[in-house]
């Protein structure tokens, strides 16, 4: 094979100098020419497929056949043992809540969460990579998406989409925490959803008497039966009543 | 009597003489054939089903007339890589029964049905060899909007069905389109079933990736496609891209970006040297020495897994 001899006095040093840099040229140029096409590629994944990239392409050569087969074989282990927590968790979830308004707030959170749109701004990444995460239910990557836009852009907008992600990751005490925050506000666009929001964390800490004040809210500023989420919350109030 | 009879003795020596040089003929035809050479292959082969073939298939298939060359082109790559895998003790070829089923099966892949759109891609045998066409011109749609557009199936047949990770799966496709676009340049994608194709060179990354490939061949039977057999060399030429992209990947950032910018972006030591901030000297001290530790990394892998063929 020539062009193995040519590698071979290339990595001896054999070759002449003249030859050395249009070599390396040569030689190098596939790699780069992958590295930027992949890279194109992945932007566009990303951009109109959604899809994300784990790693730069170009690290990725790099790891070895052993590693690889550790790496899945540590995945494949630690997707078993969280399938394994899981269902001890939902197990356990589901033994020690069994009152009417928790099988009501489990159906509630694995339903079609808030939907998040931005209110302002959307042409900016970081509101979008937030909104797209927080629509994947990936919330706790949405949360941090949330508290950077925060930051730069304060608003009860943002307050609003992390209380909703601090409960979908059933951490009800920072989501009473934001939603209480967020009826302080002068701004009362999320009143309603506040409310309703706080009703279901309050649920979550088994706490049903601050629930059901909540969840009254809901109803009052209803229309009789038209109103947002007011199917859901006579439902809660029924099984509140039903637990007393 | 005897006349008569020494007479016919000759002519059955010349007969006998003929026949052998005939079979010495055809095997040498049949050595040259499996050798792949294009001479004899267009001598025996091509030129005389040629004129067959091109009368048969727009009568057949009127739709296709324009495409009928070129699928008689693809028909007659197919042939020719059939008698190179043909090996003295197996089941005699039957070339002329092969071309015309094979030219058969081609044509029934032209017809832009429903079928056929969605094995390969959403495309048509005549969308797909126009937009190979402008891949070559440097238009990118093939890749950018087709292959892409599939990107996420091909993902989820390896977390689905090979237990591979998001990110093994992400990167395997990543390579094996990178793998099949440097095919497409050069013709040597079939179309058939393009979708699964493309699966097919994802599975057989990860497989490698996983360090299986020997012992577990990926099985191509049954699938509505035929690839382009790899040569010795095209073989040999991938395990060297893997191992000088491990080497660049082990080299420090600052080298690596130096060898970028310097053997591939082909920017000037003057352009480095400013957007750097270093003396035009410095530079070029710095590309050698990270020339010669690319060198260096390269080595460490290169003998080991080549000498068999620099031995030989």
């Amino acid at each position: 094979m020539k062009f193995l001899k040519k590698h071979s006095q290339y990595l001896k040093g054999t070759l002449p100098e003249s030859e050395l840099d249009a070599f390396t040229k040569e030689i190098v140029k596939d790699h780069f020419e992958k590295e930027k096409l992949q890279n194109k590629w992945g932007q566009i994944l990303q951009d109109e497929h959604g899809i994300e990239g784990l790693t730069e392409p170009s690290e990725k050569v790099a790891s070895s056949n052993n590693s690889g087969r550790i790496r899945f074989m540590r995945m494949a282990l630690s997707v078993a043992a969280s399938i394994v927590v899981l269902l001890l968790s939902w197990f356990a979830y589901q033994s020690l809540s069994s009152s009417p308004s928790e099988r009501l707030l489990s159906e509630e959170l694995l339903s079609k969460p808030y939907e998040a749109v931005s209110r302002k701004g959307n042409d900016e990444e970081l509101k979008l990579k937030a909104i797209e995460a927080y629509n994947n239910r990936s919330y706790a990557v949405a949360e941090k998406y949330f508290e950077q836009i925060n930051e730069i852009d304060e608003g009860i907008d943002w307050y609003f989409y992390i209380g909703l992600c601090q409960l979908y990751q059933k951490q009800a005490d920072l989501a009473i925490q934001s939603f209480t925050a967020i009826l302080e506000q002068p701004d009362k666009k999320y009143e309603i959803e506040a409310n309703w929001y706080l009703g279901l964390a309050y649920t979550m800490n088994k706490d049903f008497t601050s629930a059901r004040k909540h969840v009254q809210f809901v109803i009052d500023q209803s229309d009789g039966n038209i109103g947002w989420k007011i199917k859901e919350a006579k439902a809660f109030l029924k099984a509140f009543t039903e637990q007393e | 009597m005897a006349s008569n009879l020494q007479s016919l003795r000759s002519d059955v020596s010349s007969i006998q003489q003929l026949f052998t040089n005939a079979m010495q003929q055809l095997q040498e035809i049949q050595t040259d054939l499996s050798k792949g050479d294009s001479d004899t292959f267009q001598h025996w082969i091509e030129l005389p089903f040629k004129e067959k073939l091109g009368e048969w298939l727009p009568r057949e298939y009127p739709l296709l007339k324009e495409e009928a060359s070129d699928i008689l082109h693809d028909v007659f790559r197919k042939i020719q890589q059939r008698i190179k895998k043909w090996e003295p003790g197996q089941e005699n070829l039957d070339i002329e029964k092969e071309l015309w089923s094979l030219a058969q099966k081609e044509c029934k892949l032209a017809q832009p049905t429903p079928e056929n759109r969605q094995k390969n891609l959403g495309l048509s045998r005549s969308e797909f060899k126009k937009l190979c066409a402008l891949l070559k011109q440097g238009e990118e749609t093939l890749i950018e909007k087709v292959y892409l557009s599939h990107f996420e199936k091909c993902m989820n047949h390896l977390i689905f069905k090979e237990h591979a990770n998001k990110e093994e799966a992400y990167n395997c496709s990543m390579d094996a389109l990178y793998e099949i676009r440097k095919d497409l340049l050069q013709d040597k994608i079939f179309y058939g079933n393009l979708a699964y194709y493309f699966t097919y060179r994802a599975k057989r990354k990860l497989y490698r990736w996983r360090g299986r490939q020997k012992q577990s061949p990926l099985p191509l039977n049954g699938l509505d496609f035929e690839e382009e057999e790899k040569t010795e060399s095209d073989l040999i030429q991938n395990e060297l891209a893997e191992l000088i992209a491990e080497a660049i990947n082990r080299l420090c950032a600052d080298c690596k970006s130096m060898i970028r910018s310097y053997y591939y972006e082909e920017e000037s030591l003057k352009e480095i040297a400013e957007k750097i901030g270093k003396s035009h000297a410095a530079i070029r001290k710095q590309i050698t020495r990270c020339r010669d530790k690319l060198r260096k990394l390269l080595g460490e892998n290169f003998y080991e897994q080549f000498s068999s063929y620099l031995n030989g």
